[in-house]
């Protein structure tokens, strides 16, 4: 399993370089599935499993921390440009974001959090005066 | 002095554990926001409506922006984000 985007100001501990399979929610009950990489995510981390499902933290089971997350503003511009570059691009090649546990709804699910945030915060924030 | 290595310990520790529990209620309210908006986990049958939300959410901000001439980067980033928000919806509205 490979863990991606590490940043120094967080230290998860887990999950465990050695953890391989994991157990998570599913509409249906309960699934598992082998973890190939943890991936930072706009608001969350998110496992992509072998299969190409992909897995937010928070429906994770099992023992182990309370999932991490990032702030709006820790987000670069630059990274926030790619992810809607990659959110249109998958828009754009027929991918529907209501199929379960796959790439593009996960992309935008953590996009739709991460701007309701963003200007959550930005709305309390007044505009600069005018100079 | 080892009374005052001590004490200084002492406060550090109390700064980390105060530093700690600050962060985990700024984690909860964040979890309790997006909860409550339903962003946590989108239903199948709910991301046109969430996208909706996304897009007034930016174009509020937007109108506050269009007052401001110093703020440049914010408003052309946030139209930027509705320019995505709209080819998503077309995308979406394409499926339905």
């Amino acid at each position: 399993m490979r863990l991606t985007e590490k940043r120094p100001d967080v230290r998860p501990k887990w999950p465990s370089e050695e953890v391989q399979i994991v157990t998570f929610t599913s509409r249906g009950g309960t699934a598992t599935g082998v973890v190939k990489e943890v991936r930072w995510g706009l608001v969350w981390r998110d496992f992509i499993l072998d299969d190409g499902r992909v897995i937010p933290e928070h429906k994770i089971l099992g023992e182990h921390e309370s999932p991490v997350w990032r702030k709006p503003q820790d987000i670069s511009q630059d990274e926030r440009a790619a992810w809607e570059r990659r959110l249109a691009s998958m828009a754009d090649a027929g991918l529907d974001p209501r199929d379960e546990e796959q790439p593009f709804r996960a992309e935008l699910n953590q996009y739709l959090a991460y701007t309701y945030l963003r200007f959550k915060e930005a709305r309390h924030k007044p505009p600069a005066k005018q100079t | 002095m080892t009374i005052r290595v001590s004490l200084t310990e002492v406060r550090e520790e109390a700064e980390r554990n105060i530093m700690g529990k600050a962060d985990q209620s700024e984690k909860q309210q964040v979890w309790t926001l997006l909860s409550e908006a339903g962003l946590v986990d989108i239903p199948t049958d709910e991301f046109s409506e969430r996208v909706k939300d996304a897009k007034k959410a930016i174009m509020d901000r937007l109108g506050e922006l269009l007052t401001s001439t110093t703020d440049v980067e914010e408003r052309d980033s946030a139209a930027y984000s509705l320019a995505t928000l709209k080819k998503l919806e077309i995308a979406l509205q394409r499926r339905e």
